[in-house]
């Protein structure tokens, strides 16, 4: 072997690990247009969620907010401060938070005027703001939104406590199995309250769970051998129509795969 | 080189072993390093100004309508994200109650159409478009109509309402003529219709109110008058409804969409009808079948003994017969005519023999003139032919030619190019730079319906609003704009100026219609949200015939050494309008089922004797002119006529429709009907010639026979009424001995029934599969290759049914509409490796594209074969995938798809009912398959089976319900409804 293969060799070598490093182990970082911080927005100025991401409960996309929307209060709120004047440092959490020298996500030093007037300018211009998406579930992948919060799921359960962090990072890895997961844990729940009412459940084959788990109806001879019809779903007026019992089911079967891809 | 002198030459560098080491080392890191880059980045774009009701992900619809001729579709667009994705009917509008036609589905290919223009051009100095803002459009207008000295012409479509106005203005002001152009005009039908009534107008034939239907080459099923009312109305009076249904029957040379639809087709010798009708009429005259006196129109009416008449239409002595007594003894018959087909050389005459038809038998009161087409307006050819005498004396110094292509609808011996281009001016306002704008020195181009205010009115007393529905694409200004502009301008009366923004302009307009009297805001919203105002008063006045009618008619015999041409307006392009449209252009013709392509349609027997086989490019000449195109052989033709359809044969208007096919308008001979105005279609005597060159006709279908499997089945009347209830559909299953579990559907179980009696095959409901879940379009190469990717077809099958000499005695033509059954015990499902395709909970049959490896096993075990397969990527050019729906995945190379019962629309129906904490309606549901809400005449019905009271339900237990090859024991979801045949006597 020549001494240039090895060269190449080490090169490559070299080349290798830096590509594992930045691929795998590093973690990726967004460069936003602007250093927008949840943690001052939702944590310190305490702003709801679905203030700014007002689609959340209508649509399957959460929405971001428009820049006019941002300019509904942004056209007050300027953040600016002399840095002669003690009184704009204020505590949060037990931090100083210092609007003219701010650490933003730990990496870098933000004065909070200068990216305000980031927006303004987007403003004066009518631009849009193009921000980089790096929370999202992958593309043959449908997710809505909507059912999620018309359950009632608290945007934290998915997002974290995003008040807390100016940059939130996904606090899990948005695959199939985590989904799957949490549906399965509440569907336990819900069986077992189910249970509660319907002793029958417990004896019922998995097969049955999933259909009950899938339209939210059971059949009842399945619950009760000893079936009465006066237990029916009254609302079926044909005699031979099975008789079903109603079970409260929000929580999807994730098990039948066009629910999410198709 | 020696391998020495390659040696020493490596020497000191890297040799070939070591080189193929080092890239291995490379080529492994760079596989590793490209499994775990980080994935793309979306970006997600906020709106700077958010606009009002958008919510991203939410689809809204705004009515609108789309002004195509004949009587244009009053239409509801469904709206992503600012973007037009789909058109929906307009259920308010009695005239198309709801229903499109496939060209008003596909013009969503028309507003992103990729070859649009996209700003105003000029033609400068050296002969070359360029590109110039609207403001220097406007005033290049304005200086040419101050230096035009002599005539002005502004030749046009159709147009109504307050656009015709403008232009009628624009006209005034400019000592304009108008020439309103319609190459479907149906001066015949007008100018008889004077003759006999003294009106001049197109009315509504009430058809619905018929039991027998007695049509002569009226294709209304496909173009002709209002084709989406007209399929209504017949399938009104044609469906069974429990106790009987009305017969129809069509007399045409050539068996089209519409006669493939009739109880009898008679092929009748090209343009004889009205030796047709007056035979009839003067049968019934000699054996009293009358029920008024016949007047005395024609004089030579004797002279139609039912032998002279055989022997000039090619029709037996026994059919003419039994056409008279079956028109008569019915109940309530009623005959129509007039179809741009056969409309020669005084086909008035025929319309006025089909009035004396309904008159003498005492039908006449099914016409109605009170309910007028406004296409009554359009101007005859004549008006055309006048146009161009003047522009060849050289008397034209200005044109302005708007939504109209005569240099490619007029037939090329008018020589319309040749006298247009002596024309000093041609401004050209049009979407598309098609054949005439082509030659135009000035382009201001028109915005799509869906992006510009208007109306337009297609039957007298319905008036729509043309609602812009999304941003202009090329923030263009509609062409009524640009006239408002013009016209403010060259008027110098202060006082006379009307108003600068054309909305304000048309809102006074509207103001002239508020009757009502109320608040004209109030009045204004309630009709722009309702699409218009409508006409839903179906009363009208009957008309009385004029008696004393005199027409001097001679016999004509026809030399029998050359054959006709039978022109044939198309139902996916009209008159060619809606050419470069790719759509349409895949979308397969209903009895040929030939795609992106001319073809002309040969008697096999004729054929035989030519010794031209399917594909065979065939010469045609006539008049000194001649195309070349390729043969389709088939029975449905008589042999003494060719017939070729309009649409193709573009020389421009863009990469679709250029290029492709022939034209065979260009065949006709400079001859136009005195009487009526109207071109005359019959001029064309052609010679057919074999050329020696053979290609492939590319067709979808290949086998038009059944092969004996029973796949479109049919129930003779009598078993229908019989009192036998028994079930007729088996199915091949045996339970005791079934493989298969049982599936246990808890909420619902999707099914769909389709009446095989009702279907007209539009082909509406493909265009609007194509449109709402994204199927891509492959071009012809493909589709040549068997590889389209519809995933709703209409199978059409076609057996000749012959005598025992040989003869054909009649052809059954029966069509399908074929999607995935979604079969209980599916074929395709257990053989699938990954499970991509699988059984929902709700009886559908569902595709996982991102688990699919493409295989391709479940098409190969699919009993119907439905699946499509993805060969390649397929991408349209932008903007066109602006229409994109975003609810349904794009699929890419490699992936099998088919019908999925628009999976994606039931669950924003769920959705919806889930928020109202309420169960799903049946309007709800209705609406959710494209093909269900695209159809017009109501023959296919999604719903759930679950549920006894739907209607599918009620149907998929009706007497005539069966599945296709029951006997696989598929059980599948999609029930047929049997076609109602006639009792063979």
């Amino acid at each position: 072997m020549s001494k240039k293969l090895i060269f190449i060799t080490l090169g490559t070598l070299i080349a290798t690990l830096l590509l594992v490093y930045f691929g795998f182990i590093k973690e990726y970082e967004p460069h936003q247009p602007i250093a927008f911080s949840h943690k001052i927005h939702s944590g310190v100025n305490n702003i709801p969620c679905e203030y700014c991401h007002s689609y959340v409960a209508k649509s399957s996309q959460p929405g971001i907010p428009s820049v006019m929307q941002c300019m509904g209060c942004h056209k007050y709120v300027n953040a600016k401060y002399d840095s002669d004047d003690p009184k704009r440092i204020y505590e949060y959490n037990g931090e100083q938070i210092d609007p003219n020298n701010y650490l933003y996500d730990g990496r870098k030093r933000i004065i909070f005027e200068n990216e305000i007037k980031k927006l303004t300018g987007y403003w004066d211009r009518k631009e849009p703001i193009v921000w980089v998406n790096y929370h999202y579930v992958a593309e043959h992948a449908k997710f809505p939104h909507k059912p999620h919060v018309r359950y009632g799921l608290e945007c934290t359960t998915c997002h974290g406590n995003v008040e807390n962090i100016d940059q939130p990072r996904p606090i899990v890895k948005i695959q199939m199995g985590w989904c799957i997961s949490c549906h399965e844990e509440k569907l336990d729940i819900n069986f077992k309250k189910i249970a509660e009412k319907h002793p029958g459940m417990q004896e019922l084959s998995e097969f049955d769970k999933r259909i009950m788990a899938y339209t939210g109806r059971i059949r009842a001879e399945k619950l009760y051998k000893d079936y009465d019809h006066q237990l029916g779903d009254k609302h079926s007026d044909k005699d031979d129509a099975p008789k079903l019992i109603n079970i409260n089911q929000e929580v999807a079967w994730l098990k039948d795969c066009g629910t999410c891809h198709y | 080189m020696s391998m020495k002198d390659k040696k020493e030459n490596n020497k000191g560098t890297l040799n070939r072993r070591d080189f193929l080491k080092a890239l291995s080392a490379i080529g492994g890191a760079a596989v590793i390093s490209s499994g775990c880059t980080p994935e793309p980045l979306d970006k997600l774009v906020s709106y700077a100004v958010p606009p009002d009701n958008v919510i991203p992900g939410i689809a809204n619809y705004y009515t609108s309508v789309i002004p195509n001729s004949p009587v244009g579709t009053p239409v509801v667009v469904r709206v992503r994200e600012g973007r037009a994705i789909k058109v929906e009917g307009n259920s308010n509008d009695p005239v198309s109650s709801g229903g499109t036609s496939a060209e008003d589905q596909a013009t969503l290919q028309t507003l992103y159409d990729p070859d649009r223009i996209k700003q105003p051009l000029f033609r400068n100095n050296r002969q070359n478009l360029t590109a110039i803002t609207y403001v220097a459009a406007t005033d290049l207008l304005v200086e040419n109509i101050k230096n035009s000295s002599k005539k002005s012409y502004i030749i046009s479509n159709n147009t109504t309402g307050t656009c015709d106005q403008l232009l009628n203005s624009f006209a005034e002001k400019t000592n304009a003529k108008r020439v309103k152009y319609e190459p479907l005009a149906y001066e015949n039908i007008k100018y008889a219709n004077e003759l006999s009534y003294g009106k001049s107008q197109l009315p509504t034939y009430h058809i619905e109110k018929a039991d027998y239907l007695l049509s002569f080459g009226a294709d209304f099923l496909e173009t002709w008058l209002s084709p989406i009312e007209y399929s209504k109305r017949f399938t009104e009076m044609h469906a069974f409804d429990g106790k009987t249904r009305g017969t129809f029957v069509h007399v045409d040379p050539k068996l089209t969409l519409t006669g493939s639809m009739a109880d009898e087709w008679i092929p009748i010798a090209p343009f004889k009808n009205l030796d047709l009708i007056l035979g009839i009429i003067n049968y019934i005259k000699l054996n009293k079948l009358n029920v008024r006196p016949v007047p005395n129109v024609f004089a030579n009416l004797s002279t139609y003994s039912l032998t002279q008449t055989s022997n000039l239409t090619g029709v037996s002595e026994d059919t003419i017969v039994n056409i008279a007594k079956d028109f008569c003894n019915s109940k309530s018959a009623f005959a129509i005519g007039g179809g741009y087909a056969s409309s020669a050389q005084d086909d008035y005459k025929t319309v006025v023999a089909i009035n004396l038809l309904n008159e003498i038998t005492g039908n006449g009161d099914k016409i109605d003139f009170d309910n007028t087409l406004k296409l009554s307006d359009a101007s005859k050819f004549s008006e055309m032919q006048s146009f161009i005498e003047d522009a060849k004396a050289g008397n034209v110094d200005f044109v302005l030619i708007y939504n109209s292509n005569p240099v490619y609808n007029v037939p090329s011996s008018f020589g319309f190019k040749e006298a247009f281009k002596k024309v000093k001016t041609r401004v050209s306002a049009s979407m598309l730079n098609d054949e005439t704008t082509e030659l135009c020195d000035l382009v201001v181009p028109d915005l799509h319906p869906f992006e510009k205010w208007g109306d337009y009115e297609g039957k007298a007393g319905n008036k729509y609003i043309m609602q812009p529905v999304m941003k202009p694409l090329y923030d263009g200004v509609s062409i009524e704009q640009t006239l408002v502009n013009v016209l403010n301008r060259i008027e110098t009366d202060e006082s006379k100026k009307i108003d600068s923004d054309f909305y304000n302009y048309l809102r006074d307009q509207w103001k002239k219609l508020n009757l009502a009297g109320v608040n004209f805001e109030d009045f204004w919203n309630k009709t722009v949200k309702d699409g218009g105002i409508f006409n839903n008063n179906d009363n009208y006045r009957t008309t009385t015939f004029n008696n004393n009618l005199k027409i001097s008619n001679q016999i004509n015999k026809s030399n029998n050494d050359s054959l006709n041409l039978f022109i044939t307006p198309s139902y996916r392009f009209y008159d060619g309008r809606s050419s470069n449209n790719s759509w349409l252009q895949e979308l397969p013709d209903l009895l040929t089922t030939a795609v992106w392509d001319s073809w002309v349609e040969i008697n096999s027997k004729l054929a035989e004797k030519l010794d031209i086989k399917e594909g065979d490019f065939v010469e045609l000449s006539a008049n000194n002119r001649k195309i070349v195109t390729q043969a389709y052989l088939t029975p449905a033709i008589r042999p003494d006529t060719l017939s070729i359809s309009m649409g193709q044969g573009h020389s421009a208007m863009g990469r679709y429709a250029k290029d492709r096919g022939v034209n065979p308008v260009d065949l006709l001979s400079e001859s136009v009907d005195d009487k009526s105005g109207g071109l005359d279609l019959g001029s064309a005597k052609v010679q057919l010639k074999k050329t020696g060159n053979w290609e492939k006709l590319v067709k979808v279908q290949h086998s038009f026979s059944q092969e004996n499997r029973d796949i479109v089945q049919t129930i003779p009347m009598s078993k229908l009424l019989s009192k036998d209830d028994h079930h007729h559909d088996h199915h091949g299953g045996h339970k005791e001995y079934d493989m298969y579990r049982e599936y246990d559907y808890f909420v619902h179980k999707w099914g769909m029934t389709i009446d095989l009696d009702k279907c007209t095959g539009c082909g509406s409901c493909i265009v609007a599969c194509y449109a709402e879940n994204n199927i891509p379009v492959v071009g012809k190469e493909q589709v040549g290759n068997g590889r389209h990717m519809s995933w709703l077809t209409l199978e059409r099958f076609q057996d000749e049914i012959k005598d025992e000499s040989d003869q054909t005695i009649r052809i059954d033509t029966r069509i399908l509409p074929q999607m995935c059954q979604h079969c209980e015990n599916a074929p395709c499902e257990p053989v699938c490796p990954v499970f991509a395709t699988y059984h929902n909970p709700e009886g559908i049959n569902l595709m996982v594209y991102s688990r699919c490896v493409g295989t391709r096993y479940c098409s190969n075990n699919c009993s119907y074969k439905v699946r499509r397969f993805n060969w390649f990527t397929y991408e349209a050019p932008e903007p066109l995938n602006l229409q994109l729906n975003p609810d349904v995945t794009v699929r890419s190379k490699g992936v099998m798809e088919k019908c999925n019962f628009c999976f994606h629309k039931i669950g924003i129906a769920k959705d919806k009912a889930k928020d109202e904490n309420r169960k799903m309606t049946d309007d709800e549901i209705a609406t959710i398959t494209a093909c269900q809400s695209a159809c017009g005449c109501g023959a296919i019905e999604f719903g759930d089976l679950n549920d006894p009271n739907s209607k599918v339900a009620k149907l998929s237990h009706d007497k005539r319900a069966y599945s296709l090859l029951g006997e696989l024991n598929t059980r599948p979801s999609v029930k047929y409804l049997k076609k109602i045949e006639k009792d063979k006597a």
